[in-house]
């Protein structure tokens, strides 16, 4: 100690005091403020999230404001344009009810009836003549009750059905015809409708225009859920009788001829496959049973009014 | 008197050192201190950025909260949300596509201008027309041409004389809406729209997949089966209901007339219409 000077001492001084410090900043120092950071971060993330609060409250006040619109106009337009189905859980029985010939209670004669009415209808107010009703046919759906599509082919029985027609209308004046495209929107139980492909031909008083119409049905709450699983224990197979023309669905009809025995070769019977309206009448031979029952004579009008 | 110190400089030496060492000790207690007081004042601050945080913490909490119920309730809704956004979009094309776009070429079409044919379809409108004049078919594009719902409008026309012109010249004949030997230009005009025809909205539900388009135009396809022959009658639309399959439509029986039947003579101009 005695041989350091003044001089030696002060840089050791200075050095202590820089170690020290430097020892202090970037250990306790360092760490305080990697502290305060990560406590900032957080400060900040929560900050953020809390300021969302007036937009929290407003998109919950929006949704359920959006919620209660959505349900009561919708609620609206499914009185209007969707259709009580009726199905049935039990598939048999929901296919015979609801898919097989049943005094006008199945659906595609409840469909058909509804679709001609309110064309009658269009008739009264703006004067259209439907010049092709042939094309609003169903076809036969079968013996098969797992096999039913009710409208567009692999559509099932829903919950959303398709039906698209070209239809063929005549009118006295143009005004008439837009009123008729306008007007398809107060049609009531056959689906929602779309009018697409519209072409007009013509001239007053016979104005004629084609378009592509769409009738989209979703099922209301109560026949999605009714609609039946399929029975594994029944199979079928067979053609249907020549109703009205009646091949293709959901599709534009051409003929409407209704010819009896229109079909191929009847009955192939080895497998017991129906004849498609090759036996005179229509008859229909459900899976190679015994003769089965009517479901639809040939070329005889499904479910004419 | 002058004060001479004898005393040689190493007595003072010990004394310097050690208050220079002194001195060196507290300064680097200083130093100590100056950094502990600094890790303080910076662990208060973070004490109270904490506080600060943890009094946010349940508005946080509510905001979350609140946004989680909307969003369920969103979720829940979407469904029929989407099915209501459907039936109004189809509402909505069937009020606004055709009728508007028809009112359209309806208000520039000049009177005496006969149309026969009138198709939309994408960007364009397809119209075919007859005037008793050329002089008509002119005025007819000046007029249509300042239509602002057309980008610009192409006219076929054919039977324009040439020069000299013959007396008594009117017209490049033909049949169409012209009274029978009158004379007059039959035209075509394809008008190409500003805003294109929409398509018509489809549904395909929540399962997703294609909606069925409209005109599909299923032959036979039952998967039932119908027989083998094809059943279609592939020529035109039906005329009337055959065989057995008359009987419905509103008043009429079977034998209706198809489109594109025979003009009548002397039809109205649609404006004339209204």
């Amino acid at each position: 100690m005695s041989k350091l000077t003044v001089l030696h001492i002060n840089i050791i001084g200075i050095a202590i005091a820089l170690i020290v410090g430097a020892a202090l900043y970037f250990t306790v120092i360092t760490k305080a403020n990697d502290a305060q950071k990560v406590a900032q971060g957080e400060y900040d993330a929560v900050k953020t999230e809390a300021d969302k609060l007036p937009t929290a409250k407003r998109n919950l006040a929006e949704a359920t404001a959006g919620r209660a619109v959505a349900i009561a106009q919708y609620s609206a337009f499914e009185g209007q344009y969707m259709p009580v189905i009726g199905y049935d859980k039990d598939v048999l029985r929901n296919m015979m009810r609801n898919f097989w010939p049943n005094g006008g209670k199945s659906w595609p004669e409840r469909y058909i009836k509804v679709f001609r009415s309110y064309m009658a209808a269009e008739r009264k107010r703006n004067g259209i003549v439907w010049e092709n009703p042939g094309v609003l046919v169903l076809p036969s759906f079968g013996p098969d009750p797992n096999r039913i599509d009710a409208a567009g082919a692999g559509e099932g029985l829903g919950p959303v059905l398709h039906y698209s027609y070209q239809m063929s209308v005549r009118a006295k004046n143009l005004p008439a015809l837009v009123r008729h495209i306008q007007s398809w929107s107060t049609a009531r139980g056959f689906g929602v409708p779309t009018v697409d492909g519209l072409q007009i031909q013509g001239n007053s008083p016979n104005l004629s225009a084609t378009y592509n119409l769409s009738l989209t049905i979703i099922l209301r709450d109560a026949d999605a859920k009714s609609i039946p699983q399929s029975n594994g224990r029944i199979t079928g197979s067979g053609g249907g009788g020549g109703a009205a023309g009646g091949m293709g669905r959901g599709g534009m009809m051409m003929g409407g001829m209704g010819m009896p025995g229109m079909g191929g070769p009847p009955g192939m019977s080895p497998t017991g496959m129906g004849s498609g309206g090759g036996a005179p009448a229509g008859m229909m031979s459900g899976g190679g049973a015994p003769p089965a029952p009517m479901l639809s004579g040939g070329g005889m009008a499904m479910g004419a009014d | 008197m002058v004060r001479i110190n004898l005393l040689p400089p190493y007595i003072y030496a010990g004394a310097k050192r050690r208050n220079v060492s002194i001195l060196w000790v507290v300064m680097v207690l200083a130093v100590v201190g100056g950094f502990m007081f600094w890790k303080v004042t910076i662990d208060t601050q973070t004490a109270k950025i904490i506080a600060d945080k943890e009094a946010i913490q349940p508005q946080m909490d509510e905001a979350k909260r609140l946004q989680a119920e909307a969003d369920r309730i969103l979720a829940e809704s979407a469904d029929i949300t989407k099915k209501r956004d459907f039936v109004a979009d189809a509402r909505k094309h069937l009020a606004t596509t055709y009728p508007p776009l028809i009112d359209n070429v309806r208000k520039y079409t000049m009177k005496n201008v006969l149309y026969s044919q009138l198709t939309p379809s994408g960007q364009t409108v397809s119209l075919s027309g007859y005037a008793t004049s050329l002089a008509q078919v002119g005025h007819y594009m000046m007029w249509m041409e300042r239509n602002p719902a057309i980008n610009s409008l192409d006219i076929g026309l054919s039977g324009i004389p040439s020069f000299p012109v013959t007396p008594g010249l009117n017209g490049n004949g033909g049949g169409g809406l012209r009274p029978p030997g009158a004379g007059g230009y039959d035209f075509t005009v394809t008008l190409n729209l500003v805003k294109p025809v929409a398509g018509a909205p489809s549904y395909a539900g929540a399962g997703g997949g294609g909606a069925q388009q409209a005109g599909g135009g299923m032959m036979g396809g039952a998967p039932m089966g119908m027989g083998g022959a094809p059943m279609g009658m592939s020529g035109a639309p039906m005329m009337g209901g055959g065989a057995a399959g008359s009987g419905f439509g509103p008043g009429t029986g079977g034998g209706m007339m198809g489109p594109g039947g025979p003009p009548s003579v002397g039809g109205k101009s649609s404006r004339e219409d209204n």
